[in-house]
């Protein structure tokens, strides 16, 4: 992420991003249509307020940087606003500020996506900007090196200084092996370092054009306006294959995988657990939706099985909490994370979070609890409605990670046709052997 | 991380809504006299609530460091007929969301629902603030989670620096005090403590109602009766003492092992009514709190990639208005972060922004203020801070024009006047052996 975001302390760290989940169904009702150079456009009206939300999400992400060569798409998405012929290094977010809008950008494994947030009558401004940068970015030495520096510091900030964020990279490394998305996002320090400015370059023309990318614009706008102002600012930048993206499968660990850290700044153990699961780049829209409600009812909120079993019964955990990564163009994930109670270790609550995966894969789960997480979808439908940048995060995420709008639109459909044996067919998966972590303190013995 | 200090500390300045939104704010008054500011909307079948009490976390008697945070993770957690999970499962059942949260000067609440649970979510609303149950079992399990927060916050070096900062400049004052407490104060804090915190704090005279969404005004009168008719009219506590911040403009290091040393700073700056709290806005944009248009962003990230995030922005504390900042640099190169901010501060007192740069900030502070209309809890926020700053709802009308009005000469006054490089007070923490410092 080009700028630090305030970020909600929570008690779980990290469970936030794992829960993402499709917000709801047939919730934002967008327009879609395709330029002829092969950029797709989404549109959602809302015209509330005489904002916008604007964005371009490139599907490129971390998973398909050269080897040897981690942090580039970061990096990269960080260059893009050193300048062009025509808009020097920096201005690209003072001029935007200077309307009164709002700008950032973010990379993942999957997408790297830039976005501007401003007033409606400043969308051409912000299309402008964005295609200029799509087609002509230009790189000065000294700039590349100073961001290059910059990056290293957000690595630092980001995971180096946080000892909860170093846990699930290491995680990560030991679930996913050689497959892509074992690296981290933010790359390793020792190769972010090696990076050159013609790597950017090379990495910028292999995969930002137009029938890579998707313009998603959300607000006090019409299609037809977004059609013709896309059409005379991307629309010129002339169309260009994309190369495929490799996202081989994973087998499940062939048994259950334990990473220890033990750091020095530690001051509370945490724990995680994760298996892999299906995503909608690896399966149906209803099975990825099984796992979506199998996280809810294990462990989405107090009234969950996790948390009445590990934190109100057993009093083994402060928190738990159960989220599924089905929006991937690769496999998914589904993860457990707790934050054990002083003296309790980690293979208890292994134990315990095993001993509830198997309750529902062997018992299944109630009408009433499948009925309350559909219920509870109903009502995430209107309030994602509300809001009005919701809508670009959710479809544009949707087609960048190789899902379908449909995914997201039909989502609560999807999770209407479940039946309880669809969800424990998922407890099933889960219960497979995973990777696991514990964070303890240097001093003490996990 | 850098942020999440800051906006912590401004969450009340951020009183920008649209003026759209303004010019539909009606005030609801219901017959026990409880007022609501309301944007009607039935766009979407839910209902938004902001409110909030003045008063919060630098009210905990001491002792009782942490008493209004524990009181926040408590009030859901039990009331009335309904043990905790009585509670959370009716939450659960007609998906409210309702949570609440406690500063040093503000404790604040938030519900959402769907309209058509709008009768019974607000009767949970009413019990959890009238009538919270405090049982032994949730006062337990919210407590060790409470203790593991404040361990988990002792693992953060920004979090660190903002706490150590704060101790610094305010060693007398309860402002000196993490909101989130102590870990003797957490432990200390009983039952009958938060149900004296219930029936002193949460009192209609320090209450601030603000709601957006699918409600008409004749029902939110009767809604507003029902929910807050029952509290106590006023509150027998005192207002916080007036604090005067010790900014001695040195520098606090504390050693902790961790590869990037993280800065918190702060100095004396002008409360929300001051009649120069605009064109201070306007300088501030322009020094540390706009972004990648700010100077000290230019300077410390863009010019030289010392750090990944730098600024620095108005903290409207009510007893202690301050700027606060942070900046997050390699433990080696801190010293040359530091050494910026304050050749920056100086720079700026004395001569102030450029008129282009003045312009630019005015043009930017207007023009942004619509953003904030993205979603119903938004607006909902804004109008509750709007009436805690004690301005009128159509006070986002008039602040375009308020800007509007403002001279670069005015920001440059308002530099020289308020900007003091020479009591910039810095708290560190990192690995020290390695920091080279210099002294001011």
């Amino acid at each position: 992420m080009r700028t630090p975001l305030f970020r909600l302390s929570v008690l779980v760290c990290c469970l936030a991003a794992l829960t993402a989940r499709p917000a709801a169904a047939k919730v934002f009702d967008p327009t879609v249509f395709t330029l002829k150079n092969g950029m797709t456009v989404v549109v959602v009206e809302n015209h509330r307020a005489p904002i916008v939300s604007h964005m371009v999400w490139y599907k490129v992400g971390a998973a398909d940087e050269p080897a040897g060569k981690t942090g580039l798409a970061h990096l990269l998405e960080h260059l893009m606003f050193k300048g062009t012929p025509t808009v020097p290094a920096g201005r690209f977010s003072r001029l935007i500020a200077e309307k009164g809008g709002v700008d950032n950008a973010m990379t993942s494994r999957d997408f790297t996506a830039y976005f501007q947030h401003i007033a409606a009558e400043h969308l051409p401004l912000a299309m402008r900007l964005e295609a200029d940068r799509m087609a002509h970015l230009k790189l000065a030495e000294k700039d590349f090196r100073s961001e290059r520096e910059v990056v290293r510091e957000e690595r630092l900030q980001r995971t180096d200084n946080d000892p909860g964020a170093m846990l699930s990279e290491r995680l990560a490394m030991a679930l996913w092996m050689n497959h892509p998305y074992a690296r981290p996002v933010g790359g390793f320090d020792s190769e972010i370092r090696g990076l050159t400015r013609a790597d950017a370059l090379a990495f910028h023309k292999r995969w930002y054009a137009p029938g890579n990318a998707i313009l998603f614009v959300a607000g006090d706008v019409t299609p037809a306006w977004v059609r013709e102002l896309a059409e005379a600012t991307f629309g010129r930048i002339p169309g260009k294959a994309a190369p495929p993206r490799v996202r081989p499968p994973l087998e499940a660990p062939p048994a259950d995988i334990r990473v220890a850290l033990a750091a020095p700044t530690v001051r509370q153990a945490e724990w995680r657990r994760v298996t892999v699961a299906p995503s909608c780049g690896t399966a149906d829209g209803k099975t990825v939706a099984a796992f979506d409600v199998l996280a809810e009812i294990l462990g989405g909120g107090t009234t969950s099985r996790l948390y009445r079993s590990l934190v109100l019964e057993r009093k083994l955990a402060i928190g738990v909490a159960a989220g599924h990564s089905g929006m991937a163009l690769g496999p998914g994930t589904f993860s457990i994370a707790a934050t054990p109670m002083p003296g309790h270790t980690a293979e208890e609550i292994d134990r315990a979070v095993g001993a509830e995966i198997a309750a529902v894969a062997q018992a299944g789960v109630s009408a009433d609890e499948l009925a309350r997480v559909k219920d509870r979808l109903l009502a995430e439908r209107v309030f994602a409605r509300d809001d009005l940048f919701a809508a670009p995060q959710a479809l544009a995420q949707a087609l960048a990670t190789g899902c379908t709008l449909a995914a997201v639109e039909d989502f609560a459909d999807d999770v209407a046709a479940l039946s309880p044996a669809d969800i424990e067919k998922a407890a099933r998966t889960v219960a497979g052997p995973s990777a696991q972590a514990i964070l303890t303190p240097a001093e003490a013995t996990p | 991380m850098i942020r999440r200090l800051i906006l912590a500390l401004v969450l009340l300045a951020l009183t920008a809504a649209p003026a759209a939104a303004a010019q539909k704010t009606q005030v609801v008054t219901g017959k026990s006299g409880v007022t609501a500011w309301l944007v009607e909307d039935h766009a979407n079948p839910l209902i938004a609530v902001s409110l909030l009490f003045r008063g919060g976390a630098a009210d905990d008697p001491a002792g009782r460091e942490g008493l209004a945070h524990f009181a926040s993770g408590m009030l859901d957690e039990g009331a009335g007929e309904l043990d905790s999970q009585a509670f959370q499962d009716r939450l659960d059942a007609l998906n409210v969301s309702l949570g609440f949260s406690a500063s040093r000067d503000v404790f604040s609440g938030r519900m959402l629902t769907l309209s058509a649970h709008r009768d019974a979510a607000f009767a949970l609303l009413r019990l959890a603030l009238t009538e919270p149950r405090f049982d032994a079992e949730p006062l337990a399990r919210m407590r060790a989670a409470f203790l593991a927060q404040l361990r988990q916050r002792q693992e953060s070096p920004a979090a660190r620096a903002g706490d150590a900062l704060f101790a610094a400049i305010f060693p007398d004052h309860p402002y000196g005090r993490p909101p989130q407490g102590t870990p003797a104060g957490l432990a200390t804090v009983s039952a009958d403590d938060l149900h004296a915190f219930a029936r002193t704090r949460f009192t209609r005279d320090r209450l601030i109602v603000a709601v957006v969404g699918d409600v008409a005004p004749a029902e939110l009168a009767r809604l507003l009766d029902a929910t807050f008719g029952g509290l106590p009219a006023s509150s027998p506590l005192p207002p916080v003492p007036p604090a005067k911040p010790k900014l001695s403009g040195g520098v606090a290091a504390l050693d902790m092992p961790v590869p990037q040393a993280a800065a918190s700073f702060a100095q004396a700056g002008p409360g929300r009514a001051d009649p120069d709290w605009h064109a201070f806005q306007v300088m501030m944009y322009v020094l540390g709190d706009g972004g990648f248009s700010s100077r000290l962003t230019e300077e410390i990230r863009e010019k030289r990639g010392l750090a990944y995030g730098v600024d620095a922005g108005s903290a409207p504390l009510a007893a202690a208005p301050l700027v606060v900042g942070g900046v997050g640099t390699q433990s080696a190169r801190i010293g040359e972060s530091l050494a910026l901010i304050r050749a920056e501060w100086e720079k700026m007192r004395r001569f102030g922004p450029t008129d282009a740069e003045v312009a630019k900030a005015k043009s930017f502070l207007s023009g942004s203020l619509p953003l904030r209309l993205n979603s119903s809890p938004a607006i909902a926020r804004s109008l509750a801070a709007l009436q805690y700053h004690g301005l009128p709802p159509d006070e986002l009308d008039r602040r375009a024009e308020v800007l509007a009005a403002i001279t670069p000469a005015r920001v440059r006054q308002v530099a020289a006047r308020w900007l003091t490089p020479e009591a910039l007070t810095f708290a560190v923490v990192g690995e020290t052996a390695k920091m080279r410092l210099q002294t001011p």
